[in-house]
């Protein structure tokens, strides 16, 4: 837990590695959420959306509109794609 | 190392008269000291097969009015809960692992999201396999067909084959047929496994994966279609985990398996199983456990072409560039 503001440090979603190292080291989780973001950011682009960290606790998804939803992990992100942004991205269909 | 206080819980799965309830009243006759808790699952009004298994084990609780995979998976979620409780208060004897069979018609990848995803039952259980039970005289001809039976044989650890003895033809033929399917689980008969207690090893849980058996290539069986990649480099993990994280998401209901054992470049060795939208949560290995170093990855899907995943993969896992947009 962050002693600051006391939000709950450990990220319990798969694609944050196991779950031992991912509470035991809190610069590498940031690090790791960074990274995270960073790619999303990549696929996110050309949908003009983008993706920020929100207090290392969740995830902010914006619009070019300004519609903004917070959501916990990469697999939300793709789930508020479909509901709120007009459609996920389909790494089957969208491969070069 | 700190020891994991969960309790032990097997997945008994397999296709309607497979042979799961008489394989269990054998391992369960079998025991010394009768310290398993076994959750029974039947699709319809009348449950029969508990009162086969209770004259042996008497912890035997019925889920019946419906199948454990859709209708009742809160039901399950408090039997098991209960069963905990009530050892935790002393009202029923100690135990030591939960088995929970499921109809002949269940999805596994249903039940295992609720052992898997659930807030509170994730803590008090470790999944420690799913065994599934194959009609070596039937299933290949009259099951093979059925959706169910593809992902039960697909979600497997262990797939154990009954009624071997009435077969005419060569079990080899059958073993390779399964291995081609799921090429990441043990197959075994029903005669050779007789211990419950032997499903808890941890070794089980990823045995194919530790050593180098997995065929690279696709092959299909029926509707499913098995992928298994082998790569050299070593994995970008976060690149990954964003491709696997929107397969899962756009192809989950489609992909019956997903198993991983993964050389990375930040997380270093790392174990990954899921079975449909649900992934069991990423193990890290201190060594990697053979002398093959490259990647296995291993899909099992329906409706899925094998190919489009490689080369989904290729593009957004191994290229170094900016993943394509």
């Amino acid at each position: 837990m962050c002693g600051l503001c006391g939000l709950l440090g450990a990220e319990d979603h798969w694609s944050a590695g196991a779950r031992q190292q991912a509470s035991a080291d809190p610069v590498r989780r940031r690090k790791e959420r960074a990274a995270r973001v960073r790619v999303i950011n990549d696929v996110l682009a050309s949908r003009r959306l983008t993706l920020r960290d929100w207090q290392g606790e969740a995830f902010m998804l914006s619009g070019p509109t300004g519609k903004s939803v917070i959501v916990d992990n990469v697999t939300e992100v793709w789930a508020a794609m479909d509901a709120e942004f007009g459609g996920a991205f389909d790494p089957l269909a969208e491969a070069p | 190392m700190k020891q994991d206080a969960r309790t032990p819980l097997i997945l008994l799965t397999g296709f309607l008269g497979s042979g799961k309830t008489t394989w269990l009243k054998t391992a369960l006759a079998n025991e010394t000291y009768g310290d398993t808790a076994v959750l029974v699952n039947e699709f319809g009004e009348v449950g029969i097969d508990h009162l086969l298994v209770d004259a042996i084990s008497p912890d035997i609780v019925l889920l019946d009015s419906g199948c454990v995979c859709c209708q009742i998976r809160g039901e399950l979620k408090d039997a098991v809960l209960d069963l905990l409780d009530r050892r935790y208060s002393g009202e029923i004897p100690a135990f030591s692992r939960i088995v929970v069979e499921t109809t002949g018609l269940a999805d596994p990848g249903q039940i295992l999201s609720t052992f898997l995803m659930d807030p509170v039952l994730r803590h008090q259980i470790d999944l420690s396999s799913v065994v599934t039970i194959v009609d070596a005289l039937n299933g290949p001809d009259l099951h093979a067909n059925q959706p169910e039976w593809a992902a039960q044989v697909s979600a497997a650890s262990l797939l154990l084959l009954s009624k071997t003895d009435l077969m005419t033809e060569d079990v080899e033929a059958l073993d390779a047929s399964l291995q081609a399917l799921n090429p990441v689980a043990e197959i075994d008969t029903v005669a050779k496994v007789a211990l419950l207690s032997d499903l808890t090893r941890k070794d089980l849980r990823f045995p194919a994966m530790q050593t180098p058996v997995v065929p690279s290539g696709s092959h299909h069986h029926g509707s499913a279609k098995t992928l298994a990649l082998h790569v050299e480099e070593r994995l970008d993990w976060t690149r990954f985990v964003i491709w696997l994280s929107a397969l899962i998401h756009n192809h989950g209901d489609r992909l019956l398996r997903v198993k991983c054992l993964l050389n990375t470049e930040e997380n270093g060795v790392v174990l990954l199983d899921g079975v449909s939208h649900t992934l069991h949560p990423p193990q890290h290995l201190d060594d990697w456990p053979d002398d093959d170093p490259r990647s296995r990855l291993v899909f099992i899907a329906r409706g899925i072409e094998p190919e489009d995943i490689r080369r989904s993969f290729r593009a957004y896992c191994l290229s170094s560039d900016p993943v394509p947009a």
